[in-house]
């Protein structure tokens, strides 16, 4: 209980600990799927697997088919989320048309749409375009809104002694003092949306000739090592996605240290 | 002379700033007397709340020696009272929980209960027992935190600018209770403070410290009868005198910094 | 002006609706694609009182609470002992993180295939999505316990086991208390999926089996059953929230 009693951490190198648990599961798994042949198949059958896909583009055709689907809802579902959010927050009338329909469609869980979705959209991808926006929607929509009604009154009152515009009021004022809420808002969007896209995909009967394949159709052949080379490969495109979204907002703000400093916090 | 509290000697005290030892006490030598009200004045920087930390037993990696009545400091103690500048309440504690922190380990509830309403009373917060710490002004937080450090009988009292960030009416009004509970428990206390007026009418002794490296520059004795009366011309002239102290170093800075 | 505040929220709603049945009565519509809000009504009336809603319901609650137990107290005891002990930290914190980074529901095909397509498979994705804001807002929570509070303790010389007792849980409760809304939340949405994936009984089969029967009218109502579910689930835990997080208080003087 070292650390948070006294301010003490472990030395740097101690961060290669890190590597043991995994090493142990792998030796784990090695050992157990070599004793008797089982249905997961040692560790490097699953790396075979991801790098044959790999290989003979097999795996990047299908990323780029997520990957489109994935920026076009993420950025339908951010600009209307933008939109939706910026009016319900600056607005008093906005904000009461709307927060019924906003919080009562909110209630239910995003996959719950996609039986409805698939069935109004159901072909060429388009379910999938449509079921992201959709998540990218909330998310957005939601920090935006609490962002701007989050703006301390007196950066407002600022506006109103030099007698802004309502425009000119959302331009330098709202939006510049709401963008660490907006980028939280979007940087959940694209997490929320590359989980869910990954629901989309393995949801519809047919492959949807997006990576969910790999997962549906190693689920169904009993092809784990494809199966894993899936989870694997959504893992690193997460994470890479996570990644350029900060690299893209340092980019955005980095006029605005005092955001940066707060997103570190 | 009487009995000697607290014995600082020969300390000197470095941060390591990017790689650099940077100093920032230097050669501190200080004798408290049991009873004795002192303040410690200067500019920010001057080292005078590291000074307090290393009495307090917080900051530790110096050289020389801190010695509370007879016992080398090595760590912090409940047998010392401090006041943070921010009331350091736990916030979700009630006022009485928090007055009560430091009686974690005694068992008698009848007791514990009778202690705290005893410094309840006397720091003036009788009937705020349940209430939050957020739901207080500044000023009652500020007294919930006096009392938190005096339910343990301290041997010493530490007051880290206490009443910085009370308006100056309430501070006013402050300082009296202050001089009040210090003359009733009759406790050797150090205040660091950068108000002097605020020195001047609480200390006995004000020691003034001077800046890069934190180093006693002088030590004033302030001897007038309580309770003070700040138009008093005796009053006013320590206070000028010290001002005055303060002027011509900010000028020295202001010529250096050229 | 008071009457406009009670008016306003429903302008739209109201007025989305009407437009919806009128279309569907002039035909505009057709029933194979939306159904309308009369006949989805109806449907949903019906599916309440012959009971399968309910049955159903009730299986999914049941898988819901199980895996959520396991999960939060799994990330509870794994999130202070890792965020307590820099060895355990240094050791399943990396890992922890790496997991994580797999979409939720890429594991679901891997669950149903170690687990199979029974309770289960159900229970043990519940358990590893609840488990992650759990372990995170715990580790999060004790790791960010601001330093003045812990100094606090160190002056009144608080043993470590008082130290936790009174300073870093309590410092940390709002942070442990978001974790478990999270996970709550998430709860509900991954059950809902997960019986859409797979599964032969719970609401979440209903809305599958039902559009592959091509009944929307059916699929619309389970939305709607699953929509209240969630707004009751919502409002419990806000309300829970709000009374346990009491010392926060709004004022000011809470920000030391």
């Amino acid at each position: 209980m070292a650390v948070v009693f006294k301010n003490r951490s472990l030395p740097k190198h101690y961060q290669a600990l890190g590597f043991v648990f995994p090493a142990v599961l792998l030796i784990a798994w090695q050992f157990f799927s070599y004793n008797k042949k089982t249905l997961l198949g040692p560790p490097g059958d699953s790396i075979l697997a991801l790098w044959n896909i790999i290989r003979d583009g097999t795996a990047l055709k299908l990323l780029a088919t997520s990957m489109e689907r994935v920026i076009k809802g993420f950025l339908i579902g951010t600009a209307i989320g933008l939109s939706i959010g910026v009016l319900m927050g600056s607005s008093k009338t906005g904000e009461k048309m709307m927060s019924a329909s906003f919080h009562g469609l909110r209630q239910v869980p995003m996959v719950a749409w996609v039986p409805l979705i698939m069935m109004w959209f159901g072909k060429a991808g388009m379910a999938q375009v449509v079921f992201i926006s959709w998540s990218a929607f909330y998310p957005v929509a939601l920090n935006t809104y609490d962002g701007i009604r989050g703006i301390p009154g007196k950066y407002l009152e600022v506006g109103r002694v030099y007698e802004y515009t309502r425009w000119q009021t959302v331009k330098k004022i709202i939006i510049p003092a709401a963008l660490p809420s907006i980028k939280t808002g979007t940087i959940l969007s694209l997490n929320m949306a590359w989980t869910l896209l990954v629901a989309a995909e393995i949801m519809t009967s047919e492959p949807s000739g997006g990576l969910g394949d790999l997962l549906s159709e190693g689920r169904e052949t009993f092809n784990i090592p494809m199966l894993i080379s899936g989870m694997l490969i959504m893992g690193c495109v997460g994470y890479m996605l996570n990644q350029a979204a900060e690299a893209v907002w340092g980019f955005v703000l980095k006029n605005r240290p005092d955001i940066i400093k707060q997103g570190g916090a | 002379m009487g009995i000697y509290s607290l014995e600082i000697s020969n300390l000197n005290k470095k941060f390591s700033v990017g790689g650099r030892d940077l100093p920032v006490l230097e050669d501190i030598n200080l004798k408290i007397q049991t009873g004795e009200f002192v303040s410690i004045v200067g500019s920010s920087g001057c080292g005078k709340t590291t000074l307090l930390r290393i009495i307090l037993g917080l900051e530790t990696g110096y050289e020389g020696e801190a010695v509370l009545n007879g016992k080398k400091i090595t760590g912090p103690s409940a047998k010392r009272g401090v006041v943070f500048q921010e009331h350091r309440l736990l916030p979700w504690l009630t006022v009485e929980e928090n007055v009560a922190f430091g009686l974690i380990n005694m068992k008698n509830r009848d007791e514990k209960k009778e202690l705290t309403d005893k410094y309840m009373k006397l720091v003036g917060l009788k009937g705020f027992e349940k209430v939050f710490p957020s739901q207080l002004s500044g000023g009652m937080a500020q007294r919930a935190a006096i009392a938190r450090a005096l339910i343990n009988n301290p041997e010493i009292l530490l007051l880290d600018e206490p009443l910085g960030a009370l308006d100056a009416l309430t501070r006013m009004y402050m300082q009296k209770e202050l001089e009040h509970i210090w003359e009733k428990e009759k406790l050797t206390t150090i205040m660091v403070t950068h108000d002097i007026e605020e020195a001047v009418y609480l200390s006995d002794r004000i020691i003034l410290m001077s800046s890069r490296p934190g180093k006693i520059k002088k030590i004033i004795n302030v001897p007038l009868s309580r309770p003070r009366d700040r138009d008093e011309i005796y009053f006013m002239r320590i206070k000028d005198d010290l001002l005055s102290e303060f002027h011509l170093q900010a000028e020295k800075h202001f010529f250096y910094s050229i | 002006m008071k009457l406009k505040n009670i008016f306003l929220p429903w302008l739209l709603p109201v007025f989305l609706l009407a437009v919806w049945q009128a279309g569907s009565a002039t035909g505009i519509f057709p029933e194979t694609i939306l159904p309308s809000p009369v006949v989805i009504a109806q449907t949903l009336w019906e599916a309440i009182a012959g009971g399968e809603v309910i049955s159903n319901l009730a299986i999914t609650l049941r898988r819901t609470i199980i895996g959520l137990s396991i999960g939060v107290s799994a990330g509870f005891l794994l999130g202070i002992l890792t965020a307590t002990m820099p060895l355990l930290d240094a050791l399943l914190s990396p890992s922890i993180i790496a997991f994580r980074q797999v979409p939720m529901f890429a594991w679901i095909p891997m669950i149903i295939l170690v687990f199979g397509i029974e309770e289960g498979s159900k229970i043990v994705f519940i358990s590893i999505g609840t488990f992650y804001p759990m372990v995170i807002n715990t580790y999060d929570g004790i790791k960010t316990v601001p330093k003045k509070y812990l100094e606090v303790a160190r002056v009144y010389e608080y043993t470590p086991i008082q130290t936790f007792q009174k300073v870093i849980f309590p410092s940390a409760f709002p942070s442990i208390i978001t974790g478990l809304r999270f996970s709550i939340g998430m709860s509900w949405m991954l059950v809902v999926g997960a019986e859409i994936l797979g599964a032969a009984t719970g609401i979440g089969f209903l809305m599958a089996w039902s559009r592959q029967m091509f009944q929307l009218d059916r699929v619309f109502a389970y939305v709607i059953v699953v929509g209240a579910i969630g707004i009751i689930i919502n409002s419990l835990v806000t309300g829970v929230e709000k009374k346990l997080l009491a010392w926060r208080g709004s004022g000011d003087g809470g920000s030391i």
